[in-house]
């Protein structure tokens, strides 16, 4: 499950672009707060700490005892969103979704997969497709991550979102027979002994000269 | 063969603008790697070619290959030494438009370090500075 974290937070008055640039540059993070039982709030929290958080925590699904300045009660939310600058690193704004304990909350959650050498040792290569699932549940049974150990896929077979074992409390809308990764078979196989086979054929039959005129003949046909 | 639409509303299109980054696009999201782009360019749809037989090779057929970019605009030219009027010039290649932080390339079912070298051999066909990402760094 899921740690809830505290975290401080202050009201924030700057806004727009250039006063949340300034806001960045002195080490916060602009944030909203928002939520059925919360007003909606400006707030910035600290950009060292919350980074840390990010860091060390398997999803961006957290959970935070949120302690604003000025507010009596602290709020329990959920990180919703955290935009990223994808461009030069770091984070730019944060989405805080204020939660009740006793409500279904959904979030994305990720799958962690296991067993994926022993599997592949079969021949195949894993194609992980569903890297992270949709869950309802309540703040207290969020998971950080879903496990699944792979190590019994055969060749050519996939595992489905039915065959995912959620913790307690916790359920998926996703369909059953949505697929979370499937062991494929190597295209590698077949390439190998072609180039093999060609250069044998004209050195038998029609000998050296022959052969040195189907080499460049089979280059372009190789690169299609 | 290169890539290029099947069908366009317009043969020839303006030069368009190419200010700001990429706001979509911009993310590892099929692949576990990624090569993307930190410069403004237009990609010619034979780079991009270049670019997937380099990683495609590198790989030896192993693991997937996720090209996100397309050459949706044409770009004209005129013929060699003719006057200036007579209208605009022929459709001549088609490119694809990238702005810093656009993802270009996903690899995905392979090892780090052999993503990141697939990458540095496509990156060569580019004239735009890149650099290699990961899934878990980005997010």
């Amino acid at each position: 499950m899921a740690k809830i974290l505290d975290l401080q937070a202050k009201v924030r008055t700057a806004e727009g672009t250039s006063a949340v640039k300034r806001l960045r540059k002195a080490g916060s993070i602009p944030a909203v707060i928002y939520g059925k039982k919360h007003s909606n709030a400006k707030v910035e929290v600290n950009s060292k700490t919350f980074t840390a958080i990010i860091e060390h925590s398997a999803s961006d699904n957290i959970l935070v005892n949120l302690k604003i300045d000025g507010e009596a009660n602290d709020a329990l939310a959920l990180v919703q969103e955290v935009q990223h600058d994808y461009l030069r690193g770091g984070i730019l704004h944060v989405d805080f979704h204020a939660v009740a304990a006793d409500e279904d909350i959904h979030a994305s959650v990720p799958v962690v997969l296991s067993g994926i050498e022993a599997a592949e040792k079969k021949g195949g290569k894993l194609e992980f497709v569903l890297h992270s699932l949709e869950v309802h549940c309540l703040p207290k049974d969020l998971p950080e991550s879903i496990a699944l150990d792979v190590s019994y896929l055969n060749v050519g077979e996939a595992t489905h979102v039915s065959e995912l074992t959620l913790p307690e409390g916790v359920s998926t809308k996703l369909e059953g027979d949505v697929v979370v990764a499937i062991l494929k078979e190597p295209l590698v196989a077949e390439e190998a002994p072609a180039p093999a086979a060609d250069a044998k054929a004209p050195a038998k039959g029609k000998g050296a000269p022959a052969a040195k005129a189907a080499a460049p003949a089979a280059k372009p046909a190789g690169k299609k | 063969m290169a890539m290029l639409p099947s069908r366009v509303k317009h043969r020839k299109t303006h030069r368009g603008s190419r200010a700001g980054n990429a706001t979509v696009g911009n993310k590892v999201s099929y692949g576990e790697f990624g090569l993307q782009t930190l410069e403004r360019a237009w990609i010619k749809n034979t780079q991009i070619e270049a670019c997937r037989v380099a990683i495609t090779r590198h790989l030896k057929r192993k693991g997937s290959v996720y090209i996100r970019i397309f050459p949706h605009k044409p770009v004209t030219a005129r013929p060699p030494e003719t006057r200036m009027g007579k209208g605009k010039g022929a459709p001549e290649f088609w490119v694809a438009v990238v702005y810093p932080g656009t993802m270009l390339f996903e690899v995905a079912g392979v090892s780090e370090a052999l993503a990141r070298d697939a990458c540095r051999l496509a990156a060569n066909k580019l004239g735009v500075r890149t650099r290699f990402v990961t899934r878990q760094a980005m997010h």
